[in-house]
């Protein structure tokens, strides 16, 4: 078997897309990107091999001609890995050589993302180089532009979070950034929004972390008449084109359109928008309301609302006590998701997103329609409004940055806005299925739509007439009488556990200060430390496991962020290093502590409500 | 031969900080030239004076000349390794010499 045949076979093996996608390209590589005038291996004086490139009239040689695995072994010294959660990215994979040199450094539970912005390099390393051990790394992915990049992006997306990014280690591999300038930039600028991503979710984690967890506890007693999203798979019929209704100044312009779609197709308005689509006579099928801290009066002045309603589990429990119509579940959260898959077998998870429009647009692609519209998103200031009425609402930032618009000049936005664009981008990409539409006629645009009005995007479609009120009274509640006694049992465990919790955590707190007490006195190696370090072990395992911690865990690491942020930066000193885990491990245990005491009479409340439901 | 073992080092440091694209190794390049310029003089006195050739003076002076000239190429990596094998090498010589 060839060197390239092996290759080939290890990424079946890791990932059957990324295979796919490979020998899709291969017959057509000249239509790639960075195309090079040729790519050469020639061995070196101590028999290993250095690659080298011709790009236009010059040559670049890769590698060291002398001894390159010693080189990339030297270069990657530049770089440590001590913390327990690097990321390390890195920008070209050449022949594999400094890669591997990185590899070795990293830790078990490391990640490492390697964007390769040359396919040609990319293919004569698979047919010269054995790239195996870092094909078949799962903590590696390699991303190839024109091929996979995507890949990179999505998974580093993922993985970069608030208590990596100090961690982060963004890598070159020699030559690269010279000869790949465009390529570099923009992975540069790939990465920056992808910090700003996991900042943004941090923060917002943060910001609705207590009252997520209390408004959860006061929606529970809608459980009992409620529906999930799954419900609705089997019943709206999917070929209909599904519109969602943003906020956005440009709603304006489609009014007449929606009026006169109504029962051609599903309109899904965002709660912001609901006020201004009723006081003209338009009643959307469904209205969307999911963030915690929304403001009652951003939903609805009216108290008589009855349009179905898709929420989260957290929505604002205001909001929810408002509404009058059918609560349907998008999202329960870990804590009531779990009651849902020993019951259902499932747990309704759309997930989360900082917008109400892109949650509006994710649960349109999870019930599975195949044609979206978007009305309202502008994503963009029109003159000062931000949204339809008139209205100029900038929580966030005054900052304004200028994005491309849909008529192809540059338009003035916000960062939030531009995160929202990035989140359809993507999306719209991994479900290339599904054909989307945005009707405005200015504002920013979003690549992978088609731009035409709302009249022209539904007008196609049949002459059906659909009521959707009539099919979702056939639909019963999600659970019935004796699944709501479990759901009841369920809820009655989890207040005891609370108790043992806190009895647990207490523990902690007094366990941790013998262990600052005996570190401080000298002491780290003794056995009444590594008896204290089982006892914080048994402790934790304990606490991690139960269901309800999970979700009061986003509030717990509120209450001691700043320490849990530093805790995972870690020098070299180990005494420091032990006192700083062992002052951070106190701090948690006491945050548990103080968040049980929070959570216990909230959950005591919601249970009777519930009961007597 | 302290000084012939001082750039030894010093090509050492310089090497691994071109091979990390790290500019400060135009400062040991900077030291290691002049170290290397008071070495050559120190061996053809010495070749001189005891009529005994140790070294072939040209020759290090020919590996300093492939080293610039990889350098005006800005092929740093080359210049780093012409010093760290070739020109490391022939201080070698000088040290073993003396050690004999």
């Amino acid at each position: 078997m060839s060197l390239y045949d092996l290759n080939l076979s290890a990424i079946a093996e890791r990932n059957g897309r990324w295979h796919e996608k490979v020998t899709e390209v291969e017959g057509k590589k000249e239509q790639l990107p960075n195309s090079l005038e040729g790519v050469e291996s020639n061995v070196t004086r101590d028999g290993n091999f250095a690659v080298t490139i011709i790009v236009g009239d010059r040559k670049v040689r890769l590698n060291s001609g002398f001894r390159p695995m010693e080189e990339a072994e030297r270069w990657a010294k530049q770089y440590s890995f001590q913390n327990v959660t690097n990321v390390v990215t890195m920008f070209g994979l050449g022949n594999g050589y400094f890669c591997k040199a990185i590899q070795k450094k990293l830790t078990e539970e490391g990640h490492f993302f390697i964007y390769e912005p040359s396919p040609d390099i990319f293919f004569h390393a698979l047919e010269e180089y054995d790239l195996r051990d870092l094909i078949l790394d799962e903590r590696i992915v390699i991303g190839v532009e024109g091929i996979n990049e995507f890949d990179v992006h999505i998974a580093l997306k993922e993985a970069l979070n608030i208590t990596n990014l100090r961690n982060h280690e963004i890598c070159v591999h020699p030559q690269y950034d010279e000869i790949f300038k465009d390529s570099w930039s923009e992975f540069k600028e790939d990465i920056k929004n992808c910090v700003s991503h996991a900042v943004i979710n941090h923060n917002t984690m943060m910001y609705f972390a207590k009252v997520s967890m209390t408004n959860t506890l006061q929606n529970i007693k809608y459980l009992r008449q409620c529906n999930t999203f799954i419900e609705l798979r089997e019943v709206i019929p999917t070929d209909l084109p599904v519109v969602v209704v943003a906020a956005g100044p440009s709603v304006e312009e489609s009014i007449e359109g929606l009026r006169k779609m109504k029962g051609k197709g599903i309109i899904i308005a965002v709660d912001r928008i609901l006020d201004f689509l009723l006081d003209r006579e338009i009643v959307p099928d469904f209205v969307v309301s999911v963030d915690p801290n929304k403001l009652i009066t951003n939903f609805s002045k009216r108290d008589d609302v009855a349009v179905p309603l898709f929420c989260f589990m957290d929505s604002k429990a205001g909001i929810m006590e408002r509404h009058k119509g059918k609560k349907i579940f998008c999202n329960v959260g870990s804590f009531i998701g779990e009651i849902f898959e020993k019951i259902k077998g499932y747990a309704p998870l759309v997930p989360t997103s900082a917008s109400v429009a892109t949650v509006a647009f994710s649960i349109a692609v999870q019930i599975g329609f195949r044609k979206i519209v978007l009305v309202g998103q502008d994503l963009a200031y029109s003159g000062s409004t931000t949204h339809a009425g008139g209205i100029t609402s900038n929580p966030y930032s005054s900052d304004v940055i200028m994005v491309e618009g849909v008529d192809g000049n540059k338009v003035p936005s916000r960062y939030d806005w531009q995160e929202f664009i990035m989140w359809y981008e993507d999306v719209i990409k991994l479900y290339p299925q599904i054909e989307v539409i945005d009707t405005k006629t200015k504002g920013a645009k979003i690549m992978g739509t088609k731009n035409m009005s709302l009249e022209e995007a539904v007008s196609i479609e049949n002459d059906k007439c659909l009521d959707v009120q009539d099919v979702l009274e056939q639909i019963p509640p999600t659970f019935s009488d004796a699944e709501f006694l479990e759901v009841v049992e369920f809820l009655k465990e989890n207040f005891k556990i609370l108790d043992q919790i806190k009895k647990k955590a207490q523990d902690g707190v007094r366990v941790c200060c013998d262990l600052i007490d005996m570190t401080k006195k000298g002491r780290l190696q003794s056995r009444a430390v590594d008896r204290s370090l089982e006892k914080v072990r048994s402790i934790n395992e304990f606490i991690l496991e139960q269901p309800i911690y999970v979700f009061m865990d986003a509030a717990v690491k509120q209450n001691f962020q700043e320490k849990f942020i530093d805790s995972t930066s870690l020098g070299t000193d180990e005494v420091s290093n032990s006192l700083k885990v062992f002052d951070t491990t106190r701090s948690m245990f006491h945050a548990i502590d103080e968040v049980v005491s929070e959570l216990k009479p909230v959950l005591k409340e919601a249970m009777d409500s519930f009961i007597e439901e | 031969m302290e000084l012939a073992k001082l750039m030894q080092e010093k090509i050492n440091i310089m090497t691994e900080l071109f091979y990390q694209q790290n500019t400060n190794a135009y400062q040991y390049l900077n030291v290691i030239l002049e170290g290397l310029t008071q070495l050559i003089n120190l061996l053809v006195q010495y070749q001189a004076e005891n009529n005994e050739k140790i070294l072939d003076e040209q020759e290090l002076l020919q590996s300093i000349t492939e080293a610039f000239t990889a350098m005006q190429e800005g092929d740093n990596v080359l210049l780093a390794d012409l010093f760290s094998y070739n020109i490391k090498e022939q201080l070698q010589t000088l040290i073993d010499c003396e050690n004999k």
